[in-house]
Parts: C-alpha cells; structure tokens; sequence
C-alpha cells in the first residue's frame, strides 16, 4: 500500500537489515524499488512470525511458578489453667411476701459436686453478686485445675427447692467461661420468672451484650449491651426486664474482656402454685446437628391430663428452635427412643430467619392413645440446612385422675427441665452426677461405627458400653459420684433426672479445645 | 656587526616531523651561525636520525620539557661571545620557511628594545591557515591566543607589539635568556612562551610579532613529545594548571594567600560549572589541576626570579592585555564558529499548540477529572498499595539513612530506592505530604498523554500519530489496571517511560539528555526493580548501535546503579539477590493473569473488567472483549513493519517483547510476601513497556500510511477506548480498592500516644486466608509508604529476632497462660491491632480472627478499646525508648548517592541552545527527508 506514492530515496533505509544490497547508490529505480519492496515484505513476514510465535507462546505455554515460600512459625501456647463455674444457688426475685421484687434473692445452697483427674483442684467462688450471696456457699463456685496433659476437671450443681411460689429440681455442669453463649429456655409470660446470671471468674472485666430472640423476631429493649461484669463478679438480671410476655426467648450472651458463664433459671407459678425450677445450660455455638441424648418423658398419662388444667398448656415437650442466620432453613427433628419397643416420631419444620420457632415435641405422632410419646428416654435430634441453636423442654406432673369437676382444682406435683444438645466428645471425658433421684446417663452414637466405651466410677469398678452405630444407651448412676469415659470419641451423653417432682438435665461436656497451636508469620 | 644567532632544535619523539624540519633548516636564506640539537630522551627513531645528521652537535638530554632542553642545549655552548647574541628555539615539529631567520631577525635588528621575536605559526599542511600568531592574557590571567586557527588575510599584520608569543620557532635575545633564567620550570607544557614574554616585558624589553615570518607548526607546544594530540581534558588540564601557576606567581604578596585558598573551593565551584556547561569529561581535570596548583613546589623560585628580574610596573604592560568586552566578544565568535549544534538537522516536529497536543492533554485532563471526580476533594487516596505517607517532610528524608526498617524486628539495611522517590514526591507537596498521591492520580491521564505525544513527535513529523499515541498511552490497560489497583510505583513508571526513551534516543548526542534520562531511569527502576534486565539490555543494545556516545550512554546507568548499590549489597550479601527484583511498597499478591491477559495488556486476572461485565450480561467476555476491541493495535504495529518506517517500528516491537518477557517472566516468579502469600512483582510496569513498544510502533505504522492514517487511527482509538471502558468504570462508580480515604495508618489513640512517646509500637496481627496469623511490629504512628521496606517483605525464612514476636503473637492470640509483659516491654509494644477483615474472608480466617480477639479480651493485662479491634498495653514503660542513632556510614551512604543525583541534576538542567523546531508535515503531504534517520548518522 505504500506503492501509490513514489517513495523518496530517504526513505528507502537501506540499514534496517544488512542486507548485500546496502552500499549502492540511492538512484530509483525499477530493479532498486523492486528489491526494497521485497526485502521489507520478508522483514514484515519474518516479524509477523515472531510475532505470532510470541503471542502462541505467551498465551498456551504453561510455565511453573517459583520463588519463595511465606516463612511461618508454629507456636504453641503457654497451657492455660482449666476453670469452671457452677451456676450458683436457686434465685428468687423479691422476699417471701413479694416486696423488692427487682432484688434478687439467694434461697437455699446447691449441692455442688466437683473432681479433677491428675490434677489438684482448687475451689473457690464468685465474690460478689447482684443476689447479695458474694463469696458464700450459696455464690457460684469456681473450680480451677493448672492445665496439663491428661487433667481432666468437672464440676456440677443440683438443688431442691419447696419454698413458697417455689419448688422444684434443678440441676446444672458446671462452665467453662466463654465469650459467646446461647442459652435456649425460659418465658417471660405470666408466672413464668426467667432471671440470667452472668458471673466473671476471670481477672478480666467483661463488657457483655445480650441478643434476645422471641417468637416475634429481635428484642430491641434498653440496657443489652454495656452490662458490665467486673472480673470475680456476678450480675443478676431478669429477662422480664428486658423482654415481657415472651413466650420462648433464646438469648445469646457475648462477653469482650473477661470470659463469662451464663445460666438462664426458669421457675414457674400456676395460679399460687409454684410448679417447676430449672437450670438453662448453655447450648453450643449454632450448628446443623443438634443430638439431645436423655430426653425424659415422664408421667406422660399425667402431663397430658394436668395440660387440660388453665394455664398448665405448658407442660407439654416442645423443641424450640432458633435460625440465627439470614435465610430460612428446613429443619428435621426426629425423637428416637432408646427402648426400642417404644414408638419413635419425626417431623420436618421451617425455621425462619431470626424467629424463635417453638413446636411441640410430639408434633409428628398421632395421638390415637392420648398420649403421643410414651413415657422413657428418648434421643431429640435436630438436623438443619443452615446452622440453628434448639432447646428441649419436658415436663413431669403427677397424675391427679381426670378433671371432671368444677372449682380449684389442686395442682399436681410437678417439675420442668431444659435439655441441652450434647458436644461430641473426645477419648476422655469426665463428668460427675450431683444428689437427685435416678440419675441416668443416656449416651448416644451419631457415628457410623459401634462405639465400646468404658465407664469408670471413679476409685471404683468399670463397664463397657456397647453402643451401636445410631444407637443410644441409658446407664443408671450413682448420685453423687464421678465418672470418667473412655474410648468416647464421637459421643454425645447426657446426665438426667426424672422424677414427678424432679426433672433435670445437663450435657456432659469436655472443655472447649484449649487454644492449639497457631502458624504465625512474623 | 651581525648577530650571532643560534638555533637549538629539541628533538622528543619527532620523528614524524624530523626530516621536514632538518631540510627546512638548511634551506635557510639566512643559516644559523650555531646549532644545537637536543635528544630530549626519544623512544624512537629520533636520535638516530640526529646522530646521522649532526653527530657532533647532538646533546643528549633525559629531560621532558622544552625548556629544560633548551637549557641543557645552551649549556653545551660556550659563554656568550657578544650581547647581541640571538637564540632561535625550535622543535622537531617546527618547519620555519626558508626566509623565516632572516625576516626574525631584520625586524629585530631595526629595534634594539626588541628582545623577543615570534613568528607567524601556520598549519603544516595549509600555509594560510593561522595556528598562533601572539598570546596574550585577560583580566583574569586566562591564556589568550590573539589567532586560533583562522584564515590569514594579513588581518594582524599591522599590529606587531604583543604581550607574548608561543615557545615554538621563537627568536629570544640570548642575554635576555640568561637574565630570566629561561621558561619556568613550573610550565612544563603550555604557557611557557607566554610567561617568559611577560617577564621579558616586566624587564623592560619588548616582544613582537613578525608578520611575514612564517613557520609551519605541526603539533602544538603542549603535544611536545606526545606520539598523538593530547586529549581534550589533557589540553584543558594542562592549560587549567599553567594558569594557576601563573596566578600564583604574578600575585601581589598579600593576595597569594587568598588565591592558595581559593584554589580547591574555585576547583569545586568550577566543577559545578563544568556540570551545567555540559562538559563533565572536564572535571576530573579541573580538580586534578587544582590540587596540582595547590601543591606546586615551583612557585616560590619563579616568585623570586620574577622580583629579581621586574622592573616596570605591572600597570605598564596593562593595555597589551585583552579586556573583558574583547573577550567576550572573542568567545562568542568562536562559539558561533564551532556551533556545537549549529550542524544539527533541524527537528521536524508538530508544535504543542497547534499540532494538537495541547487539546489533547487538555481532554485528558477533562476525562481525568470526570472519572476520578470523588478524589478531586480528597486529602488522602488509600486502597492497594497506596499508603498515606508520613506526615514530616523531614522524616520522609531521615528514612533514607541506613537503619532499622520497620515491620520486623531487628532488621537493619538500607531503605529502598522507591522511599526516594517517595521522599521527592512528598516533598513536593510539603503542606499535606500524602496529597502528592492524590494530584499524582488526577495528574496521571495528561501527564500521560503529554508524555507519550511529546515522546511520539520524535518518531513521526505529522501531526496525527502523535495525538493517536497520546491517547493510547494514557488509555493503556497497565495504566489503568494500576490506577485502579492503586499502585503507585507502577503509574509514575508509565508516566515517566516515554520521556525515558525520549531521552534516551538524545543521549547520543546531548549530555543534557543523557543525565535527564539517567535520572528518568533511576525513577523507573526504583518504582519497578523487574524493568531492570530489560532497560539494561535496551541500554546496552543502544550503547553499541551509538559507539560514539558509548560513555554517555552507558553513563545513563549511573543514578540507577548508585541508588540501588547499598540495597544489592544487602540483598546479596544476605543471598537472595532475586528479592531486587521485588515491587517495593507494601506486598500485595493480585491474582495471576493468563499468558492472554498479559498479551492484552492486563497486569492480573482481577483488571479484566469485562468478565465481570460479561456475567452481568451472561456473556463470556471477559478476555474475549478485549482481545478483539484491541486487536488493531496489533495489527497497525506489525503493519508498520511492511512499510517505510520499519527501521523505527523493528526497535519498538523489540521494546514491546523486552517488556512481554519481562511481564512473563514476573508473574512466575515470587520474590515477596505478604501474610500467608507469596507475590510476584507487579506485571503493570513490564506491561508500559510492552505497551510503549506497542504504540511505537503504531505511530509508526499510522504515519508510513498517510493517505489512510486518519482513518487507522480513529478505529484504532475507539476500539482501544472501547476496550478499557469497564475499567474506567471503576472509579467513576467507586467500586474499586482506590477511595479516598485517611491519613490515619493506625488508630488515633496510637498516634497521640507516639506524640509523647517516640519509637512505641504496635502488633498488628492480621489473620490470614490459611488460618494463620500475621505479626508485623509498626513503630509510631504506623507503617507509612516510604517506610515500607523490601528487606521486609522479600523474607525467606523466619530468622532468630523473628522468634519473640511469633512467640508474644501466639500466646497472645490463644487463651493461654503465658505471662506476655517482659516481651511486650522488650520490644516496647503498647499496642495491638487486629484488623477487620476484607470482603470474602474464609472460615479459617473468621474463625483465627475471633481466637485472637477473644484472647486479647482476655488477657489482664491488655485494655481493650470499644470502638476499634485495638488493644492497649498501658502500663508500658515510657521512658524505655531508645532512640535510633545512624552510623557514619549509614548517613554517609544516602549523602554519596543525593550526590551523584544532584550531579545528575546539575548536567540535565538544558543550559545549551535548543535545536530548532520547524513545523510539522500535515496529515496528507508528501514525505520528506526522514530527520530521525539522519540523526541517526549525525
């Protein structure tokens, strides 16, 4: 294309390329345009080559990436001592005649049973308290062991309480402290009396805010966020305070500074009736399995009589669920009994973001007998698409006969408890049964594999349980003793009780992993 | 009576002359009554052919200069017979004329005052060209030949009376000789005629010049015995020297020690003036004939004979100097003679104005601020690896000293070239320092564009190349990519490419371009330590192509190699000489582009905008889009191969592959780290490279096809324009990293605390993608820009100073029982901050960050801070700061390297007349005389 115009003989840059023809005199000419003509169309071609070489080259050959890899350090943390605390004794708001009812008052001491494993415990307890009970039998107990390899520490509460509009059984494990903790229990509604203690065992003040979940969805109240929990201290705060009339709150506790331990106590009056206490353990983080092993269902022929009494609706086991997420999640809860000559029930459910899902246990069964789960020990497992928090709440009522008759009818003997989903378990475990009736150990096999666990009464003899894969088995327990489990990896358990006027549960735990080893790269 | 006169011709090596000189000689009208000759120690066939021709008049002397021949020669004579005796002084490269004796001595003999004959020296080869004919001094002392190489047209024949003339063919009284005691042993080379005609005069005698006596000079008096002409620096070393002697003699008593001290300090002082004459080559003589002068034992003696021998007044031989308007006038007319650029081609260009280069860095200033309109009030710009710097302009400076750098502990080196730069750009806007990153973003797109249009004249002389190379230049995919990536280094990398090459083509001929691109040069390589091999290879390939500027251009390396001396002897020292290579600022990985997004101009995975877009749409165009919208490029550059011009396009896909190598080469290679990651150096900077080939080649292209050049270059622009619209998307919508943003690196807790206590430090653990946890250890108010060290970031392994801080960091980011107190103390830690963490953080890195929050919540010792992930330590000591004290050699590294940057300065600073700009082709005339390529033989 350069050929329409007549090229000047400057232009003709005879150097570009050595070629022979460079030495000869600059005259246009026919043969002279003819050769430069060709020379550039073998540079352009020659270029043009390359080039697509280049570009070939460039864009298909794979070549391997070099050079250095980021330095790191492993670092393995200085053990820290292994701390529990227990919840503490029985807490009432106002005196016996009702008067200061925004005081909160310690009624009884807990029986508090603790033991540690190669390791020498130290007891001691929270020194102040909202409840006025600071450094007394009666304050949350703090038991402490130095970490170290094998030490195993546990620790536990159980109280019984018949005191004027209340009455009732609880028992609670004692915690590890955290900074996040959700405690799935209580209502607000009338005559139910829900009070969360928070208590500090570590040297550091603790900033904590709570999160109440309801059936409506967040709880924007006044005074969540800023409690302040000074280090070795308690805070007592009624849940009614915040929330009223709520019918089943989840609260999430988070603590910045010191690490905390959060009860939630329920106690309930019917009428004049005080009929039930207990202790909310803390559930863990949300999850999409949740295992409730040594769910009891007792007197079921009584609950559902004393369901048909006014505000006695509440004695029927529900599960209650919260979605923490963003997006709604499809739930499967299934109750399986251990006995397997009892019926099991199953159902699926949609718990909706944010929204404290409540349902009836029974909820899958038909209820042909009356009764839909018949009495005994049942495994509540929760299973959810996105991760979810859930409680179980049984109840136990004594059977008083059909209520046929008009006028005050005597409110049977009664009791609740919260059941908490179990964290799997590593090889060994520790847990110790504090005083109460027919204290049972349910144990629970999520695993695809048979588990052969020993449990050791400690200083005393030792049986293997067999628990096949998916299967549960309930032991009976000695009350007041210390047990340890070996070979338990992978599986849940729970400590129970169940009588009519004593229900109670709490998980066996292991302690959180203590911080493991961590890839620095300074 | 007639005179007697005797000749004495010393012979040093003249071999080459020898023959001429002996026929001449006995060619004389009017013979010698005596004749000497001196062997003054020849190497060659000199004194053989001497014996040969007077082997009993031959004196053989080991001496070197003339003058003391001279003296030897006379003294194998016997004591003069008459006072009228004459000594004619010649050399074996002066052929006097058969009638030069006698005219000599017939204008002497007419005037008895007369002791001192000169001849007129002409050109050997050219009778009528004048070589010398007088000398005189000026004000100042400065040897003043009255005729240098001129025309004889009997225009100095009338004036015979002259302060002095040259040693060679000279015709001196023999008893005046005697009375000075002959040349000064002091002015072994030049100068010698001159100051023994001065003392003559003082004496009371006269000195004159005969016009129609004529002696052929075959080499000059200072070339005495030299087998070739002395070198230009020689020449002036010699000279330079001789007239300090001189100053030191003539001097009055009381002035001489004024002017002993003034000697080193004028030297220096004169050296700076040799530096914006551009004439560096002459400064080593200029310092070297300094101390020489300093150190002249001769003085003393010469002082004294002067006083012995003076006997007029200095103010009477006054008049026969050249006064300063004569000799400036002298000096411009031989300026206008020699003309160093007057030979010069005029250069063909397009004019600013006119030719449209200021439209068109008038549009990209108008798209500059249309698309960054949200940093037009900004303060401070953040996002990539845009830091604020520090707010002291002083402290920009002190970082430069070899010394702690910050972010590890213990690590002491040098600061990277790029802090500098950094220091510079700083400085430059002294009121807010970070502001300069700000205007540097705003600034980027006309700077770009004048670049590459001022940078583009030079390969074409129409006016449409250069505006299509504009544009394409500041709409460059690499420019973009790292004005939205925010990487600094890399956009003052592409700003400052073309005038790099611009400069870099002038070098071969001006001294000027050749210092103002070495500078250019030191700021590429410090802000992109990866463009090395390949501008060195370009440097080297143009070194060679240019033999005739081969230390100029080599020279260009200079600044570069000074600024990154001290780091590549550290680097290397501690064997990792690859970490050079590394993107100084902070170490930020980007994702790795294909080998097709680097063809495409696209620095990392992440700036190919048009996969995004594409999605959006459901459409696979990412990669795609812009491989065809920038598919013109490539064909108009290989294009220009086929038509005339290919000479310059060949050079500019050269310059395109240097930089696609280079660009290759480095988004395979990890040289740094950052957290968890290993990086790559940038690709943008080989990218402007490889771009800057590519539009080279363009303009070359649209220019060889001018009927249809307009019409080339507008689709190729569109399509160009078309294929970087997603990325200028970017900040006009603010969806990128680059948002205006805070001076602040750390919180404001941390800073007042630095206020009162210097030297506290802050933890920053950062939890990384893996899981792990990143310990840094900033000092003050925080990590600023130019602190930012590749010492630090190109760490291979964890070394022992490194083990406290991992261990401090990992106990305190795990619940443990480790007392942290006596290393928080020891590495003086008031503060620990654990950042937020960026969009699309992996589990492992929420759940590391909350282990560590959680655990510094817990720990007794620290405070934690509502408002910010920062925790105070704040029973700190305060007063356990220990302040940095900077070695001699770590101050005196910086100060040697600002040094041969102000050198540097000095020679680019254009004091020399421009060559002449003439209009420029219109887009359709015809070709002309291709100006570039005759450069190139020029």
């Amino acid at each position: 294309m350069a050929e329409p115009t007549p090229e000047p003989p400057e232009d003709l840059e005879p150097a570009e390329l050595p070629a022979p023809g460079d030495e000869q005199p600059a005259r246009p000419g026919r043969g002279r345009r003819a050769a430069l003509l060709s020379l550039r169309l073998v540079a352009g071609a020659v270029a043009t080559v390359a080039a697509a070489a280049t570009v070939g080259a460039v864009g298909l050959l794979p070549l391997p990436t070099s050079g250095i890899t980021p330095p790191s350090v492993e670092v393995t943390p200085v053990a820290a001592d292994e701390v529990r605390t227990c919840a503490g004794g029985a807490l009432r708001l106002g005196d016996e005649t009702g008067a200061n009812a925004d005081t909160a008052v310690a009624i009884g001491i807990p029986a508090v049973r603790a033991d540690a494993v190669n390791a020498s415990l130290q007891h001691g307890s929270i020194s102040e308290s909202d409840a006025g009970n600071g450094g007394s039998a009666a304050a949350p107990q703090v038991l402490r062991i130095a970490s170290a390899e094998g030490a195993l520490l546990t620790g536990a509460q159980s109280q019984v309480v018949d005191a004027s509009n209340f009455s009732g059984f609880s028992a609670a494990a004692c915690a590890e402290p955290s900074g996040s903790i959700w405690l799935t229990g209580g209502a607000t509604t009338v005559g139910r009396t829900s009070i969360l203690t928070i208590s500090n065992p570590t040297p550091v003040r603790a900033l904590v805010s709570l999160t109440i979940y309801g059936e409506q969805g967040v709880i924007e109240a006044p005074g969540l966020t800023g409690i302040d929990v000074a280090a070795g201290a308690q805070r007592v705060l009624s849940l009614a305070g915040f929330a009223p009339g709520l019918l089943s709150p989840v609260v999430h506790v988070e603590a910045r500074g010191g690490q905390v331990v959060a009860y939630l106590q329920q106690s309930i009056v019917r009428g004049l009736d005080a009929t039930g206490v207990d202790l909310v353990d803390a559930a863990p983080d949300p999850a999409t399995e949740l295992v409730f092993p040594g769910v009891q269902i007792h007197d079921s022929l009584g609950t559902s009589r004393a369901m048909s009494l006014e505000d006695w609706d509440d004695v029927a086991p529900v599960v209650r669920i919260l979605n923490p997420g963003t997006e709604p999640a499809e739930v499967t809860v299934s109750v399986t009994p251990v006995d397997a000559e009892i019926a099991g029930t199953g159902f699926t459910a949609q718990a909706e973001p944010g929204v404290v899902t409540e349902l009836a246990l029974d909820s899958g069964a038909d209820v042909d007998s009356g009764v839909a789960l018949a009495d005994g020990v049942y495994t509540v497992t929760v299973s959810s698409a996105a991760p979810v928090v859930a409680g179980v709440r049984t109840s136990a009522a004594a059977d008083i006969g059909p209520v046929e008759t008009e006028g005050i009818v005597p409110a049977p003997p009664s009791d609740v408890a919260w059941y908490t989903a179990a964290p799997a378990l590593g090889d060994l475990a520790l847990f110790t049964v504090p005083p109460g009736p027919a204290p049972v150990l349910a144990t629970v096999n999520p695993t695809d594999a048979e588990l052969a666990v020993i449990l050791k009464r400690l200083g005393n003899e030792e049986v293997t349980l067999t628990i096949p894969a998916g299967g549960a088995v309930t032991t009976a327990l000695v009350a007041g003793e210390t047990y340890e489990l070996q070979g338990a990896t992978g599986l849940r358990a729970a400590v129970s009780y169940a009588a009519d006027e004593a229900m109670a549960a709490f998980p066996v735990t292991v302690a959180r992993p203590v911080s493991g080893p961590i890839v620095i790269r300074p | 009576m007639q005179p007697r006169v005797t000749a004495i011709l010393v012979v040093r090596n003249g071999e080459a002359w020898l023959e001429r000189t002996l026929a001449a000689l006995a060619a004389q009208t009017r013979r010698p009554d005596d004749f000497v000759l001196v062997d003054a120690g020849s190497t060659d066939g000199s004194a053989a052919r001497l014996s040969a021709a007077a082997p009993s008049r031959v004196v053989t002397a080991s001496v070197s200069s003339f003058g003391a021949a001279i003296e030897r020669g006379l003294a194998s004579l016997g004591p003069a017979e008459t006072g009228g005796d004459w000594l004619w002084l010649l050399g074996a490269e002066t052929i006097p004329e058969p009638r030069a004796l006698e005219r000599l001595l017939a204008a002497v003999e007419v005037a008895p005052s007369v002791a001192i004959a000169g001849p007129k020296l002409v050109d050997p080869d050219e009778a009528s060209t004048l070589l010398s004919f007088g000398e005189s001094v000026s004000r100042r002392g400065e040897t003043v030949r009255l005729v240098d190489g001129e025309l004889d047209q009997a225009q100095y024949d009338s004036d015979t009376d002259v302060l002095g003339v040259s040693s060679s063919a000279m015709l001196v009284r023999r008893s005046v000789w005697s009375e000075l005691g002959g040349f000064d042993p002091g002015l072994p080379a030049t100068d010698a005629g001159l100051d023994f005609s001065i003392r003559t005069r003082l004496a009371g005698a006269r000195v004159v010049r005969v016009p129609d006596a004529r002696v052929a000079r075959g080499a000059a008096p200072e070339d005495f015995g030299r087998r070739r002409p002395a070198s230009v620096s020689a020449r002036f070393r010699m000279a330079r020297t001789a007239q300090l002697h001189r100053r030191l003699v003539y001097a009055p008593g009381g002035a001489l020690l004024f002017h002993w001290l003034s000697l080193v300090p004028a030297a220096l002082f004169r050296s700076l003036g040799h530096l914006l004459g551009k004439r560096p080559g002459l400064i080593g003589a200029e310092l070297a004939s300094g101390f020489a002068a300093a150190f002249d034992g001769s003085v003393p003696a010469a002082r004294r004979r002067l006083r012995r021998t003076r006997r007029i007044p200095w103010t009477a031989i006054a008049p026969l100097r050249v006064p300063s308007d004569e000799l400036r006038e002298r000096r411009a007319a031989e300026r206008e003679r020699r003309g160093g650029r007057a030979e010069e081609p005029e250069l063909v260009r397009a004019s600013f104005f006119g030719g449209g280069g200021a439209w068109i860095v008038l549009l990209a200033a108008v798209i500059s601020v249309a698309v960054f309109w949200r940093l037009l009030q900004a303060g401070v710009v953040r996002g990539g690896a845009l830091l604020p710097l520090g707010g002291d302009v002083g402290r920009l400076w002190a970082n430069l000293v070899i010394g702690p750098r910050e972010g590890a502990v213990g690590l002491t080196g040098p600061a990277d070239p790029f802090s500098a730069v950094v220091a510079v750009l700083g400085s430059l806007t002294a009121w807010n320092t970070s502001h300069s990153l700000v205007l540097l973003w705003l600034v980027a797109l006309p700077m770009a564009a004048l670049g590459a249009w001022w940078c583009a004249t030079r390969l074409s002389e129409r006016r449409w190349p250069p505006l299509v190379a504009a544009v394409l230049w500041m709409l460059a995919p690499p420019l973009l990519a790292a004005l939205v990536d925010g990487r600094p280094a890399a956009v003052l990398v592409h700003l400052g490419l073309p005038w790099l090459m611009l400069a870099g083509i002038e070098a071969r001929r001006s001294w000027s371009a050749a210092a103002t691109a070495s500078l250019l040069l030191a700021v590429v390589v410090a802000c992109a330590p990866v463009l090395a091999p390949a501008l060195a290879a370009l440097l080297v390939i143009w070194a060679v192509l240019n033999p005739r500027a081969l230390v100029r251009i080599v020279g260009i390396a200079i600044p570069a190699a000074a600024l990154f001396a001290p780091l590549a002897f550290w680097q290397i020292r501690h064997g990792t000489p690859l970490a050079l290579l590394a993107d100084p600022g902070p170490a930020i990985a980007s994702a790795p582009p294909s080998g097709w997004l680097l063809l495409l101009g696209h620095p990392s995975a992440s700036d190919d905008r048009w996969a995004a877009s594409g999605a959006a749409l459901g459409l696979p165009l990412g990669t795609l889009a812009p491989a065809v919208l920038l598919a013109p490029i490539a064909v108009v550059a290989l294009l220009a191969v086929f038509l005339p011009g290919a000479r310059r396009a060949i050079p500019a896909l050269a310059i395109a592959l240097g930089g696609l190598v280079t660009a290759v080469a480095a988004v395979h290679l990890h040289v740094a780290v950052a957290g968890a990651e290993a990086v790559t150096p940038w690709a943008g900077a080989p990218l402007s490279l490889y771009w800057l080939g590519l539009v080279g080649a363009v303009v070359v292209g649209v220019d060889a096809i001018a009927p249809a050049g307009v019409p080339t270059g507008a689709v190729t622009l569109v399509a160009a324009t078309a294929a970087v619209l997603p990325l200028l998307a970017v900040p006009l919508l603010g969806t990128g990293a680059v948002q205006p943003g805070s001076a602040r690196l750390l919180p404001a807790l941390v800073a007042a605390r630095a206020d009162v206590d210097p030297g506290v430090g802050t933890l920053i653990l950062t939890p990384q993608a893996d899981g792990s946890l990143q310990a840094s250890l900033a000092r003050d108010e925080g990590t600023a820009l130019e602190e930012v060290s590749t010492l630090v970031t190109t760490r291979r392994e964890v070394r022992e100073q490194d083990a406290p801080l991992a261990e401090l960091a990992g106990n305190l980011a795990s619940r443990s029982g480790y007392d942290p107190e006596p290393l928080l103390e020891e590495l003086r830690v008031a503060f620990i901050v654990v950042p937020e963490l960026p969009a699309g953080a992996t589990t492992a890195q929420t759940a590391v960050r909350q282990r560590t929050s959680e655990a510094l919540d817990a720990s007794p010792l620290l405070t934690p801070t509502v408002s910010t992930p920062l925790w105070e330590y704040t029973a700190l000591d305060e007063s356990g700061a220990t302040a940095f004290r900077p070695t001699t050699v770590g101050v005196a590294v910086p100060i040697a390297q600002g040094v041969v940057v102000l050198i540097a300065l000095l020679l680019a600073i254009p004091t020399t007349r421009r060559r002449r700009v003439v209009r420029e082709l219109g887009p359709t005339e015809s070709d002309p005389a291709d100006t570039f390529d005759e450069d190139e033989d020029g």
